[in-house]
């Protein structure tokens, strides 16, 4: 029995899962950018005082979910379940980062998407009443990715307009059955569409088809619209084609966040 | 517009910026240009130092290798080659970069299996096929040039 779907990738939560503390921490880079100020933590030193970027990141992601648990006010063996991501192999950072809490831990991998991903599964499983609390983690480094996926950090390569800059920072939010915050109405999983995009420096172009497609676009009344852009410097249209969207509503007694494509 | 699989990359080639190709050119250019003329300066001091030509070429270019590396090891040789571009790929300080930068990387690694095996995970493709090239061509000098 579907009782909770709304459409064909949309389910609505019975109880919204209630969002009672979240955290971020970001690099030096980002700090200074358009949303600097709203970070909990920008660390002027990306290495944390580890050796590798790998550790770094794993220290960066550990300091989020510390952060957010105690702005929750509960405590870590409260979490039921720990849903957390990153991007380097076997999600590595984020198993080193949960090392140590007696919290099972549910290893994540959706690249730009693990947030919305964490989420959303951290939301069912509160909403499905498997857990009083789960939180949702994610984290990138832009270091660590570079090694990964791109060149040596010192290579003298040179960046097409339209390369992507991957973000150092990470996000924890602690879901709950009950309590005050925004709260999580709704949710709409993406799907694998693969246009043929084979440049790698156009991670944007190749990500924006899954933005698209038959998500319901589901009015709340009042709204205030937060966009965020799939990489640095695409071009308006494509922008507008994969925009991925952030809803609130004042109006409600709890702010719903959803993520839909704005050209449906 | 319905966007489909085809139609989406030709979009995707319209509404993405192009790389500045006038400027790239011009700097790759003046800074490859630069770096021939540095070259073409040392081999001189070294054939004024009393070398031989043939060895004053092999010393220049083991003093632009030297130069390449330090500069990558200093952190200076990347932020150059952001605006040079090919300027700064081609030349053999290029080929000094893409091995120190390797190194430098994977040293966290380890020192066998990370340092010396990654090293060059760039550099390597140029060493096949000029290695093999080289094989080649001295098998056909061989075999046909007498």
């Amino acid at each position: 029995m579907e009782t909770k779907r709304i459409g064909e990738r949309t389910i609505r939560f019975d109880s919204p899962p209630i969002i009672i503390g979240f955290a971020s921490v970001a690099g030096k880079k980002e700090g200074e950018g358009p949303l600097g100020n709203s970070f909990d933590t920008v660390a002027q030193d990306t290495t944390f005082g580890e050796k590798s970027w790998e550790k770094a990141e794993s220290r960066m992601q550990r300091e989020a979910l510390d952060h957010a648990i105690a702005k929750a006010k509960i405590s870590s063996s409260d979490l039921r379940y720990v849903f957390a991501g990153d991007l380097i192999n076997q999600c590595i950072v984020s198993a080193y980062s949960i090392r140590g809490m007696e919290t099972p831990f549910i290893g994540l991998y959706g690249a730009c998407s693990t947030m919305a991903e964490s989420l959303m599964l951290a939301a069912m499983t509160v909403d499905g009443g498997f857990a009083q609390y789960a939180a949702a983690v994610t984290s990138s480094h832009f270091a660590a990715a570079e090694r990964q996926y791109r060149f040596p950090l010192e290579y003298g390569g040179q960046r097409p307009p339209t390369a992507q800059w991957t973000v150092t920072g990470s996000g924890a939010a602690i879901l709950a059955a009950e309590g005050r915050g925004p709260c999580i109405t709704r949710a709409c999983a993406g799907k694998i569409v693969d246009f043929g995009i084979a440049d790698a420096n156009n991670m944007g172009a190749a990500m924006a088809p899954a933005m698209s497609g038959k998500t319901q676009p589901v009015s709340l009344g009042p709204e205030v619209w937060v966009k965020g852009y799939l990489g640095g410097k695409p071009s308006k249209c494509i922008i507008r084609f994969g925009a991925s969207i952030v809803k609130w509503d004042p109006g409600l007694s709890c702010r719903s966040v959803l993520w839909y494509n704005e050209a449906s | 517009m319905a966007i489909d699989r085809q139609n989406y990359r030709t979009y995707v080639e319209k509404k993405s910026p192009n790389s500045p190709l006038f400027r790239n050119l011009l700097c790759a250019f003046l800074i490859g240009g630069a770096i021939c003329t540095i070259g073409q300066g040392i081999c001189d001091l070294w054939k004024l130092a009393g070398l031989p030509d043939l060895d004053a070429s092999a010393a220049t270019s083991a003093t632009l290798i030297f130069i390449g590396a330090l500069l990558t090891g200093l952190n200076i040789y990347d932020n150059i080659a952001r605006v040079a571009g090919a300027g700064t790929i081609v030349p053999i300080t290029g080929f000094a970069n893409s091995i120190v930068s390797a190194a430098l990387e994977y040293k966290s690694e380890g020192f066998v299996l990370g340092m010396s095996a990654k090293m060059f995970t760039i550099a390597g493709p140029v060493l096949v096929f000029g290695i093999s090239g080289s094989v080649i061509y001295g098998l056909i000098l061989v075999l046909f040039g007498g």
